[in-house]
């Protein structure tokens, strides 16, 4: 994939309720929502606990590793990837028990699903989170 | 079920599906409007009710419905907009059979048209999209696919047949997309190219102008006037299925629980549907339907499609007028192919295509792209041939 983190543009779709995942993405932290009772965490954001129906939710940063669950190879690019294909998107299953759709630097040969990913501060173009893939331990 | 016990579905009409026709909305309504009265001799006066499927021509309209009601001459007592997506017509034809066993209204026009080639003023974007270049729709059911074959073994073969049998319908159907008329071969579908991995052009459908309706009355009302008619049996509806859980199994769509049970209220075995009409946005969604539907096991959908004949005259006839995957797909235009071919074929006025005797369809619905799971809305009609 070619270079993801270099054109760097302000987030467009920030939404009050999601607002705090893209100000910890722009500090290069991962932050999920959660509900505040047992913190069970729910992403994408809601203006709702999913557990409760309250409104009490906290935010809670993430040690950013993950499996990937699915993925694809864009082939073609979308809106604002141009120049970038082929390049993957996959959802991740994150280890805290939640999952995020995010972009996956590296070699697209080399993702498969149960791939280790991990999140180590890098941004995409579009601000977003971006994944790389983690070398596999020695068995 | 108790809401379909007096209804009947008397007349359907569909326009052509085409590309860059400089139609508006309101024309291809017209046209449907027209061939409504024309097929029943209900007249304008006599209905009394508007069901208007949501469009991308006028999506940023919100007085759209009322617009096409005055437009097209109706006074109505019952006027829904609707706004299930592509599950909207089979869902109007549920909401209509509720407004008529209420009382609120006797005969109830649905009209879905859309003409996106043209014009195009919807906008849908998401607050919640993740900025991952996901290429819209077919991004989201590579996803599925890519899933689909880790766990079980995608069949990419069983995926070119649906293709290739639905063209053979479009081939046959006059108001299919032009260009899409004539015949392909597997050869075709293995070479058409990957857009996003696994996902190939052939598996997708192509956006046009079209537009297509139904006109649903009273059962006594169609005695009397001594009117031909489809019986809707049972319909149910599932949105967002398991939105609540963050790791659900991502194709676990709302058919496994909509799909068994609209067979049971209908009282019919999977092996007992005469003919499947579903919504198809890709062949991947028809086979993950069968699957869940319970026509075969989770995982068995490739086979199950190869070892079926799915052709008019087959055990179980898929999409014969070619689906929106062969017809093309006339915008939002909800669905309303797949059901007026349903109830065509149980009119027994399909033609060269025409399935012999169908006693049953089994329609279904799906409403827009979920994020991280897979669809929206998953609805299914089963309609029944009148005695």
């Amino acid at each position: 994939m070619s270079d993801m983190t270099t054109k760097m543009s302000p987030p467009e779709q920030e939404s009050d309720f999601g607002l705090p995942f893209w100000q910890a993405a722009r500090d290069h932290r991962l932050c999920l929502q959660g509900g505040a009772l047992h913190g069970a965490l729910q992403h994408p954001p809601r203006p709702i606990c999913f557990e409760t129906g309250g409104r009490n939710m906290v935010w809670k940063e993430l040690g950013g590793k993950g499996t990937v669950y699915t993925y694809t190879v864009n082939q073609r690019p979308a809106p604002g990837f141009e120049g970038l294909v082929p390049y993957i998107t996959a959802i991740i299953d994150l280890d805290e028990g939640a999952r995020i759709t995010a972009n996956i630097s590296g070699d697209p040969s080399a993702v498969h699903i149960g791939k280790r990913v991990a999140f180590d501060g890098a941004l995409s173009h579009t601000g977003a989170p971006l994944f790389a893939l983690v070398e596999e331990a020695r068995k | 079920m108790k809401e379909f016990e007096d209804i009947a579905i008397v007349a359907f009409a569909e326009a052509r599906n085409t590309k860059y026709s400089g139609r508006t909305v309101y024309d291809l309504a017209g046209e449907i409007l027209s061939g409504l009265v024309d097929a029943s001799g209900i007249g304008l006066e006599d209905i009394d009710g508007l069901a208007a499927a949501p469009t991308m021509t006028e999506g940023a309209n919100p007085f759209f419905p009322i617009f096409l009601g005055e437009t097209l001459g109706l006074e109505t007592k019952w006027l829904q907009g609707m706004d299930l997506g592509g599950a909207s017509s089979i869902a109007a034809v549920h909401r209509a059979a509720l407004a008529i066993a209420s009382g609120a209204c006797e005969t109830v026009a649905i009209v879905a048209a859309d003409a996106p080639s043209t014009k195009w003023t919807a906008k849908f974007d998401r607050l919640d999209a993740p900025r991952a270049g996901l290429l819209g729709p077919p991004g989201s059911f590579s996803l599925l696919m890519r899933r689909y074959d880790h766990e079980y073994g995608l069949v990419p073969e069983a995926l070119g047949k649906i293709a290739v049998t639905q063209r053979k319908g479009a081939v046959r159907n006059p108001n299919a997309y032009e260009k899409f008329r004539r015949e392909i071969t597997m050869e075709d579908y293995f070479a058409s190219p990957i857009i996003s991995d696994p996902i190939r052009t052939l598996d997708c459908v192509m956006y046009l102008d079209g537009a297509s309706g139904l006109l649903v009355t009273s059962r006594r009302n169609a005695e009397e006037r001594g009117l031909r008619y489809v019986r809707p049996a049972a319909y149910r509806e599932v949105t967002n299925h398991r939105v609540r859980e963050m790791q659900a199994d991502i194709l676990d769509t709302g058919f496994s629980v909509a799909g068994p049970a609209v067979l049971a209220d209908a009282g019919i075995a999977p092996d007992e549907v005469d003919m499947f009409h579903p919504y198809d946005d890709f062949t991947f969604a028809i086979m993950l339907k069968m699957e869940q539907i319970g026509f075969c096991g989770r995982g068995e959908g490739g086979a199950f499609i190869l070892d079926t004949d799915l052709s008019p005259h087959g055990k179980l006839p898929l999409n014969t007028g070619g689906g929106q995957i062969s017809a093309g797909q006339p915008g939002l235009a909800s669905g309303g192919l797949n059901l007026v071919e349903a109830v065509r074929q149980l009119m027994g006025m399909a033609g060269e295509r025409q399935v012999p005797d169908p006693r049953n369809a089994l329609v279904t619905g799906i409403g827009s792209i979920a994020v991280m799971r897979n669809w929206n809305v998953s609805n299914a009609l089963v309609l029944e041939a009148a005695q």
